[in-house]
């Protein structure tokens, strides 16, 4: 009997693809069913052989051989397999030269530029059961799923996975500029690079221009920081000599008013910095660095006098009698209190830049630092044992992890509780009472900062747990095994090897690490009343507790 | 857009805060990450903040384009030299959907009857630029010519553009095709923004508010602390990124799977008896406890909207909306007329002569709207009979001159009339579904009374597949060279940036999302000035309609 495939395959030979003579009677020596199909493939065929017809007498002869169905596109702007370009395909260069003559007439040319010749050697030649080649599709190609070879990679497709165009040159490249629009398919039409490429998202990295611009700037200020620091330690050289008793303190006196040109305190009536203006209680003060009439008024700070061993000290420069005491800024006897006065300006100008550094230093040392840097560091470890799978290390550092978190969640209770103290005083404040606040300013940052890094590290277990126990249960199997073992060798032997001491340690251990575990989920249930789900809890427990009282009898002695 | 802090912490981030608390810690020891929109206010702050700096270093990110002079007053506050990275990463725009975006905090962009609301124009300027900035596009820009807020937007992106930021944009990406940033204008299809919408986030949106991702539902009673505000982020929640776009009867089909999923999973750990259980619970107990909240979270909101809809007895009203809506035939008026009378002046009963609830004075609104924005031409109209008889029975007057607004702002006169499809027509079926190799989606559910109406966007879609987009009614910016393959037709833009001046509806979000997800050849993104229920379009309305008067 034939089979449905059969016919279909052989209606495919016989009728989808322009039908020649030598066609039919290929099929007719192939197929000995022949005459009893003949009925059946009429009334199928009819239609087609119609088409058929049609293409021989309206579409013209030389595109006869040409493998594709006539069937007409819905979207009538995708050329189909069909294109009047064809006759390029026509080897001789003859045929060529024709088509870019007739060519130019469709399409427009812009300033003298040759229209693009798409090659078609590429194609793939249909065979009589080819197959849509985008994944996942699979239809069979013919008159019912269309047939249409993709112009940039040249392999077949059915008529919907076609329906993309794009713009190619001559190589088959995708070209914006000078490409013409041709019929591509799924696969090309996503991949060529103005498609594939548009959703980086656009990022500009300004640093180099801002650092340039900021050089500009800050060329500048460093230069009058320097000058400023030179002033400085003039000063305290002079004061040196002071010190030295080589220059009396009205010497120095005067050596202050020549190092720096004092504005005329005359013409000011407003402090330079804070622009209040001067009075009987407002005095008018020098800034010893740079001159300018500023107000003393400490609670403001505009200007302030410094005390010149603290300069020193900060400046980090050591005089060259400052050697003998070989400490810094330990001055004594009539430069000991010896004050510069400077004012916030120059202060900021000097200093802030040293301290700043100086304190982020000093920061860097702090507990919350510490704590994140070896959490980071775990982090890093956990990575590594991971990737060579040693699962001992992993559970150790695990164990470790959960140490931290202990600490540190320790401490952040002593916040909580600060916090709370804390708004407890500010309510008392509020409401009139007279509560001292607490001498230790709160750090209300710093709280939030630990409290992060707890949930953090928090989450990062929670995340882990299910591969942690996974480990830990296998780990178990395998010491179970490892015992039965054992016990199948020396049967009733009720002393325990070092061995089996040892895993049965290890046990005791992981069970005991289960047992804290539930019972913090026990705590959080009670908390948030889910009392349903407290009862296998309960039960789980009380097993793990017998379990845990069965392994120390066994162990006797040797359990810890 | 919005993210949560633990996704924050997963990055080493443990502190965030503004840059307007002045009352931050001194942490020395930490750097900091700023991200900006680089606007004069913030600029002032920040450049204190960096003369007297409380964090080690610091890297700024802008979310736009930073000018020169701008870039140099940081660079002159910054003598610490405490910046240690400046860039521009272009986000100046909520990312509500894959494919939906609006702008940053406009409530309201209109200033008047089509003007703009001067500060909104800004940020909406700044949506787009740095939207298309940040996808790589520099588009031919066409607009809604009966508008002149479109208008006023789409030749300021033109000149941003051209001259701004040449530099910036003469990096785009090089298109076979240039992308399409049409700029339409609410005013042309109030309807959509009237109707009651039927699909979950839309729903979603229409009854308690989205706002940033987030949904504040501390307002109902009985809500857990957990459940206080939940976020809807398609990114995170897989159950709300595949019924998002779902019809109710849809979503409750598939909530009643999740739920059963959720069971089945959580079966085995109601019965915690033996140690194996025990473990097994363990293992999968950070996975429960998210699915279990998520599960909490979709049927809450989705419980809540079934009480609202039968509060706001939306079954009955939003049948006549539908039916009022997707036809322009006139010839029903009277039917349609008793039976917005009957929903107006509360005459309905339920059958045993006992009268319904009130509806509430919004929905008559909206209902009253539709009808005289439908009949607004015809001559049997009874708009103004309707508007005296409310007034009579203590209407707020501010609901009653909402109307009026609406016809001064949408009505016939002012909107675009495309080759005489009305928006009251559904669109045309004859129509093939695949146009230049574009699927698209349904026309109109008819089997499915609530789901009848389809926003005027799609037609105009359909326009733009077809190339056949009226030139008068929607000009270029400029003269592009259309496209044309070798046969001599138009090439269809293949990426199309739509913007939607006066606000974008879910339901416009969600026809556009179906058309990228049943067309690989196509890209779309839609956006507006803000996203519009229908009581913030009714809302914006009235504000204007409060100034004017």
């Amino acid at each position: 009997m034939l089979t449905l495939a059969q016919l279909n395959q052989h209606l495919d030979d016989e009728h989808t693809l322009g039908t020649t003579s030598g066609n039919s009677d290929e099929s007719a020596n192939g197929n000995e069913n022949e005459d009893e199909n003949e009925n059946k493939r009429l009334t199928i065929g009819i239609e087609k052989d119609f088409k058929n017809w049609f293409k021989e007498n309206f579409i013209g002869p030389q595109q006869q051989q040409q493998p594709s169905s006539p069937r007409k596109f819905k979207a009538d702007i995708f050329d189909s397999n069909f294109s009047l370009s064809e006759s390029s395909r026509s080897s001789s260069p003859d045929g060529l030269q024709k088509k870019s003559s007739s060519s130019s007439s469709r399409h427009p040319i812009k300033n003298g530029v040759v229209p693009v010749i798409i090659p078609r050697a590429h194609w793939q030649k249909p065979s009589g059961n080819s197959y849509c080649h985008y994944e996942g599709c699979n239809k069979n190609l013919g008159l019912k799923n269309g047939q249409v070879n993709c112009r940039k990679c040249g392999r077949l497709f059915c008529d919907y996975h076609t329906l993309y165009r794009m713009k190619i040159n001559a190589k088959l490249e995708s070209d914006v500029e000078n490409g013409v629009w041709s019929r591509v398919c799924v696969d090309c039409f996503q991949q060529r690079p103005c498609w594939e490429r548009a959703n980086d998202g656009q990022f500009r990295d300004l640093t180099v221009v801002f650092k340039r611009l900021r050089d500009k700037k800050v060329g500048t200020i460093n230069l009058g920081r320097l000058n400023l620091e030179k002033r400085l330690i003039k000063f305290l050289n002079y004061l040196e000599l002071v010190g030295e008793g080589k220059k009396s303190l009205s010497e120095f006196y005067a050596f202050e008013r020549d190092l720096v040109p004092w504005q005329d305190a005359a013409k000011y009536r407003k402090c330079s910095v804070c622009q209040s203006p001067f009075s009987f209680f407002v005095r008018k003060h020098h800034c010893r660095i740079c001159g300018s009439v500023v107000c003393g008024d400490p609670s403001k700070g505009c200007s302030m006098p410094v005390p010149a061993n603290l300069i020193a000290g900060i400046l980090n420069i050591r005089l060259p009698g400052e050697e003998k005491d070989s400490q810094v800024g330990s001055f004594e006897g009539p430069t000991g209190n010896i004050t510069i006065r400077l004012c916030l300006l120059c202060k900021r100008r000097i200093f802030d830049r040293r301290l700043a550094s100086e304190e982020s230093v000093k920061l860097d040392s702090s507990d919350f630092i510490i704590t994140f840097k070896r959490f980071l560091a775990l982090r890093t470890q956990v990575e590594k044992a991971r990737g060579v799978a040693d699962e001992l290390k992993l559970i150790g550092y695990f164990t470790k992890i959960e140490q931290l978190l202990k600490v540190l969640s320790a401490k952040v209770k002593v916040l909580d509780n600060q916090a709370e103290e804390q708004a407890s005083t500010r309510v008392n404040a509020q409401t009139g009472q007279n509560i001292q606040l607490p001498n230790k300013p709160f750090n209300v940052d710093q709280y939030r900062l630990y409290r992060s890094l707890e949930q953090r590290i928090v989450s990062y277990i929670q995340e882990n747990l299910p591969e942690l126990r996974r480990i830990q249960q296998s780990k178990i199997a395998e010491e179970k095994k490892l015992i039965g073992e054992k016990e199948e060798q020396q049967d009733g032997a009720p002393k325990l090897t070092k061995r089996e001491i040892r895993l049965k340690r290890e046990k005791l251990m992981v069970l005991n690490e289960q047992k804290f575990m539930i019972q913090n989920l026990h705590e959080e249930y009670k908390k948030q009343r889910k009392f349903d789900d407290l009862q296998p809890l309960d039960d789980n427990l009380s097993d793990l507790r017998k379990e845990i009282e069965g392994l120390r009898l066994e162990l006797g002695d040797e359990a810890f | 857009m919005v993210t949560t802090q633990s996704e924050l912490l997963k990055h080493d981030i443990y502190l965030i805060d503004k840059i307007e608390n002045f009352d931050r810690d001194n942490l020395r020891n930490l750097p900091c990450i700023c991200f900006f929109k680089p606007s004069d206010l913030i600029l002032s702050d920040l450049c204190s903040e960096i003369s007297s700096p409380k964090y080690k270093s610091y890297q700024v990110y802008f979310n736009n384009i930073v000018s020169k002079s701008r870039l140099e007053r940081l660079a002159e506050s910054d003598d610490l030299e405490v910046i240690t990275n400046v860039a521009e990463v272009f986000q100046d725009y909520y990312t509500v959907n894959r494919a939906l975006f609006t702008s940053v905090n406009i409530s309201n962009p209109l200033g008047g009857i089509d003007t703009w609301d001067p500060e909104s124009l800004d940020t909406a300027l700044d949506s787009i630029i740095s939207l298309l900035l940040s996808l790589k596009i520099k588009p031919v820009i066409r607009f809604e010519s009966n508008s002149k807020m479109a208008s006023k937007l789409a030749s300021s992106v033109n000149y941003e553009i051209d001259n701004n930021s040449s530099k910036l944009f003469d990096d785009a990406t090089k298109k076979d095709v240039q992308p399409l940033l049409l700029i339409m204008d609410r005013k042309n299809d109030p309807v959509t923004p009237l109707l009651f919408p039927w699909t979950y986030q839309s729903m979603i949106h229409e009854v308690f508010g989205i706002k940033n991702n987030t949904v504040d539902l501390s307002q109902l009673p009985n809500v857990g602390k957990e459940l206080k505000t939940v976020v809807l982020n398609e990114s995170q929640d897989q159950f709300y990124r595949e019924s998002m776009y779902l019809n109710f009867g849809e979503l409750s089909e598939s909530l009643k799977k999740f739920i059963d999923k959720y069971r089945e999973k959580t079966k085995t750990n109601s019965s915690i008896n033996s140690i194996k259980d025990m473990k097994y619970f363990l293992e999968n107990y950070p996975e429960f406890k998210k699915t279990s909240l998520n599960v909490s979270k979709h049927m809450l909101l989705s419980s809540e909207i079934d009480k609202r809809i039968n509060e706001w007895r939306m079954w009955e009203v939003s049948e006549f909306q539908q039916t009022m809506v997707s036809n322009s035939d006139t010839s029903h008026h009277q039917s349609e007329l008793d039976q917005l009378e009957q929903l107006l002046f509360d005459h309905k009963d339920n059958g045993q002569g006992v009268p319904l609830a009130p509806l509430s004075n919004e929905t008559k609104t909206k209902l009253l709207s539709l009808y005289a924005l439908k009949y607004e031409t015809y001559s049997g109209k009874q708009t103004t009979k309707l508007l005296r008889l409310l007034k009579k029975s203590h209407f707020p007057e501010e609901y009653c001159h909402f109307v009026q607004t609406l016809l001064k702002y949408a009505g016939a006169s002012e909107r675009l009339f495309d080759d005489d499809d009305s928006i009251f027509e559904r669109v045309a079926n004859s129509s093939s579904t695949l146009i230049n190799g574009l699927t698209f989606g349904s026309h109109g559910d008819t089997s499915n009374v609530y789901m009848q109406h389809v926003p005027r966007l799609q037609s105009i879609l359909m326009k733009v597949a077809k190339c056949k987009l009226n030139l008068n009614h929607y000009p270029y910016i400029g003269k592009p060279q259309p496209e044309i393959t070798g046969s001599g037709s138009k090439v269809p833009p293949q990426e199309i940036i739509i913007y939607i001046v006066g606000g974008v509806t879910y339901e416009e979000a969600r026809l556009v999302a179906e058309l990228n997800k049943s067309n690989s050849g196509l890209r779309c993104v839609i956006g507006g000035t803000h996203i519009l229920s229908t009581d913030g379009f009714v809302e914006n309305l009235v504000d204007i309609g409060d100034s004017s008067r």
